[in-house]
């Protein structure tokens, strides 16, 4: 499924004197089955804009096309909306702190239920939910707020992953997390996304989106201000002093500049880029 | 005979049940005046490390020593005036309702008079930046900017040792540089305090005197950056990766481009000089 | 975000915003204590809340105070304003002064009923602004810091007027991060298809639960290590500690507190001569004005 967001503007606190307009006539296209990421700075509006994917907001003007449901302001009362969060989940920021029931299982069951499952099905896809994200049985009863702060993480992802969204959007997934948590939290959201799933990733980290993105958004005070290919990406930002650039893009940049032939859109890891520095040796060797 | 090492941590042990150990026999020495990085993975007990220098907790056996007087249950109080802490998130640090009444609490507790309290407030907020931001309420606030804040609460108790415990963890990539060349500027102009940062972040613990390497609450490496940081195998036992650079000359090494470059600049160099 | 609602903290400079917190919470209360004295005579009660509110719209203007906003959060007085109709209408009184409105059945309603309801509302949208007025001029700080002061003399009862006053100043400080943790985890659990505003009483109070747990078990989370940061910056809640804010009376008080204290002693004067007999009617003596 993917998302069409056609002229969007939304503004909080509209009343007040204080109202800030968080996304200003926003348009961009996520097809089915990209991996996509939004950036931008702290304040530049990446999480009001997903917000209004799965309808917890729901813009002043324009619409949101999700599949063949248009949130727009006219919808916002729809009885649809619901089935919406269902095909599109949301993963917050330290979604930790949404855990709440007395055991694992249930916690991850809960959404499910919500939505209309019986208690043997919502228990069922909650197992298989838990299982996808690397709990294994002997955590199913155990209480969640006796967990560790990375495994409470994997139990609020299971919570949406049981739902079956098309849709799956993390805001800032691996906030918090050292290299190799945050690195079998990538491999989940990879193997999502090769199993047909949108995937949506909201992030400050670079590296992150050099490796795993296809397609950057990149938004400013409210506005899309570049829309392309990370490599695309980080050219833009050099030019225009934001954002931080990758530590193996940075290198590249500096070959190219001394002279080097080096292609940077074929720069997404470490290996790539010893690659192309063994290639430029062969041709100059 | 001379006092070498400001912190002295023998054979230390600590565990909240008694029966799953948090941190197991960990001996660690550090130099007055060094920039020190307790790198470790999610749950390695570096945090609560931290955590029983200051006094925060209990520990079970083993000794700590502040500057070689060993720190007991009657002078923890004196100790604890000497060390100051950083935490992590900075919206659960700030006391105070503004800027300047969060930086004056310790001030407030040390009983300095009123009338010494503002030229200390504005010295030490100048220091970090947040000299316009004196009245702000924290909400108005970025969590680099409430760290700054903390950062000022703590020194202004002039500390001997500061401890910055994954104090740039939850903020944004521009939070995070400004905190971190602030840190560095603090360790430039105080010669003489020992500081020790807590962290998961491979390139911050680059640029420090020494690294410990925590996991499962025990000390499994510790020396130079150079090192420790270069040796592959153990760190990935210690769910950790190298750092970017390093990573990156071990992999030109395996196709015959050897460098030991410790910064870019110097790797760009080495790789033209290839040719 | 923070909005700007009235009787919410702004920064102005005004006279108000300078008065010394203690002798404002003072002021406030006998003007309050004031207000509440209870006039028979119509034209008393009427002349001196046209002064009560004519004083107020000047302690407006001179703190700035944002007067239309006030208006718009007393919307909700209407339903008060018809129970005390209700009241005043069906509940037999002896001290009628005015002739009948109009009869229902066999009850007679007097003009009394209305002038009743109208003088007690008013005196209470008077104490509501005034009650704004403080908040909005005063800094939360300075406000526990003056309860702590009036608290004082019950130190020696070892009554621990310093830990409320800090507890106080603490969640006054937290209620903006409290009410962010609270939408976030609102939007959280409505993407787990909790739905906050619909369905039967059961379906509320789950929803309930879910928002209400997870956002206890922050909370305790951040005292917990707000407790720790506040212990490592050497905070000893039975020690004693200096004030980088300090409340301080200056002649602006002195100036407040003849101005409210004059009014008031005046207030006492008439209230006593209008005790004193309903025939000693002052107003009507000074201005010659009959009464309603």
């Amino acid at each position: 499924m993917g998302i069409k967001v056609e002229n969007i503007f939304y503004t909080y606190q509209k009343k007040a004197s204080n109202s800030t307009l968080a996304l200003d006539n926003v348009s961009l296209t996520i097809n089915d089955n990209d991996f996509v990421a939004i950036v931008g700075e702290t304040g530049s509006g990446k999480s009001t804009l997903v917000q209004t994917f799965n309808a917890l907001l729901v813009p002043d003007k324009g619409q949101v096309k999700v599949g063949d449901f248009a949130v727009n302001y006219k919808n916002r009362k729809s009885k649809k909306i619901r089935g919406l969060r269902k095909q599109v989940g949301l993963v917050f920021q330290f979604p930790e702190y949404q855990l709440f029931e007395e055991t694992v299982e249930k916690d991850v069951a809960f959404g499910v239920k919500n939505f209309g499952a019986n208690n043997e099905e919502a228990l069922a896809s909650a197992h298989r939910a838990l299982r996808r994200v690397g709990l294994d049985e002997s955590y199913y009863t155990r209480p969640p707020f006796e967990l560790s702060g990375g495994e409470r993480r994997k139990v609020a992802i299971a919570g949406i992953l049981a739902l079956n969204p098309d849709i799956i959007i993390f805001d800032e997934p691996t906030v918090g997390f050292d290299y190799s948590s945050a690195k079998e939290l990538m491999n989940l959201i990879v193997s999502l996304h090769q199993s047909g799933r949108t995937i949506i990733v909201v992030t400050h980290d670079m590296d992150l989106v050099n490796t795993y993105a296809k397609k950057v958004f990149m938004l400013d005070h409210g506005k899309v201000v570049f829309e392309g290919e990370p490599s695309e990406l980080f050219l833009y930002a050099r030019e225009n002093n934001c954002l931080d650039i990758p530590k193996v893009i940075k290198l590249a940049l500096a070959l190219k500049e001394k002279g080097m032939d080096i292609d940077i859109n074929q720069i997404r890891s470490i290996d790539d880029l010893v690659k192309a520095i063994n290639n430029w040796r062969q041709h100059n060797g | 005979m001379p006092c070498m090492s400001k912190l002295e941590i023998k054979n230390l042990c600590f565990s909240y049940d008694k029966v799953t150990p948090i941190i197991d026999d960990v001996s660690i020495s550090i130099e007055a005046g060094s920039f020190v990085a307790f790198l470790g993975h999610n749950g390695s007990g570096k945090s609560t490390l931290a955590k029983l220098i200051v006094g925060l907790l209990d520990k079970n056996k083993g000794q700590i020593f502040f500057d070689d007087e060993e720190i007991t249950k009657k002078n923890i109080k004196k100790l604890q005036t000497k060390t100051a802490l950083v935490f992590q998130n900075p919206d659960n640090q700030f006391i105070g309702a503004t800027v300047e009444d969060d930086i004056a609490f310790g001030l407030e507790n040390r009983q300095m008079p009123h009338e010494q309290m503002q030229d200390e407030i504005n010295k030490f907020a100048e220091s970090v930046n947040m000299l316009d931001y004196l009245k702000k309420e924290p909400i108005n606030l970025s969590g680099g900017q409430k760290q700054r804040v903390a950062l000022a609460g703590a020194l202004i108790l002039k500390p001997e040792i500061l401890i910055l415990d994954e104090a740039t963890s939850m903020l944004d990539p521009q939070g995070k540089n400004t905190v971190r060349e602030l840190i560095d500027k603090i360790h430039q102009e105080n010669p003489n305090l020992t500081i020790i940062t807590i962290t998961h972040d491979i390139d911050e613990a680059l640029l420090c005197d020494k690294v410990f390497i925590l996991s499962k609450g025990k000390l499994v490496k510790s020396g130079t950056p150079q090192e420790v940081l270069r040796d592959e195998k153990a760190l990935l036992e210690v769910k950790l990766d190298m750092p970017f650079i390093y990573r990156l000359e071990k992999k030109l090494s395996e196709t015959g481009i050897d460098s030991q470059a410790e910064n870019l600049e110097q790797l760009v160099e080495d790789i033209w000089a290839s040719k | 975000m923070a909005s700007t609602t009235f009787g919410r903290y702004s920064f102005r400079d005004t006279f108000i915003h300078r008065l010394d917190a203690r002798n404002k919470i003072f002021l406030m209360i006998l003007i309050m204590v004031g207000i509440f004295f209870q006039f028979h005579l119509w034209s008393t009660a009427l002349l001196l809340s046209g002064i009560y509110f004519a004083a107020l719209i000047v302690i407006m203007v001179i703190s700035k105070v944002n007067f239309f906003s006030l208006f718009k959060s007393l919307g909700a007085m209407w339903f008060f304003i018809i129970i005390l109709m209700v009241i005043y209408i069906f509940i037999p009184n002896d001290n009628y002064y005015l002739p009948v409105a109009f009869r229902i059945g066999s009850l007679e309603v007097r003009w009394d009923a209305f002038c009743q309801t109208g003088y007690i509302i008013l005196r209470l949208i008077i104490m509501i602004s005034l009650t704004m007025v403080l908040t909005s001029t005063t800094k939360p700080m300075d406000m526990t810091n003056a309860f702590e002061w009036y608290m004082l003399p019950l130190k020696p009862l070892h009554f621990p007027s310093h830990e409320i006053a800090m507890t106080l100043s603490i969640a006054l400080r937290f209620i903006p991060t409290l009410l962010d943790e609270t939408e976030r985890i609102m939007k959280a659990q409505a993407s787990r298809g909790v739905d906050f505003n619909h369905g039967g009483l059961f379906k509320r109070m789950g929803a309930v639960i879910a928002l209400i747990i997870p956002l206890f078990v922050s909370a305790l989370e951040r005292s917990e290590e707000l407790a720790n940061a506040m212990i490592v910056r050497g905070y000893d809640p039975s020690a004693k500690r200096t004030k980088y804010r300090l409340l301080r009376f200056s002649w602006r008080d002195i100036i407040a507190f003849l101005l409210v204290g004059s009014a008031f002693a005046l207030i006492i004067v008439l209230f006593v001569y209008d005790n004193n007999g309903s025939d000693l009617d002052l107003i009507y003596r000074l201005f010659q004005v009959k009464g309603f």
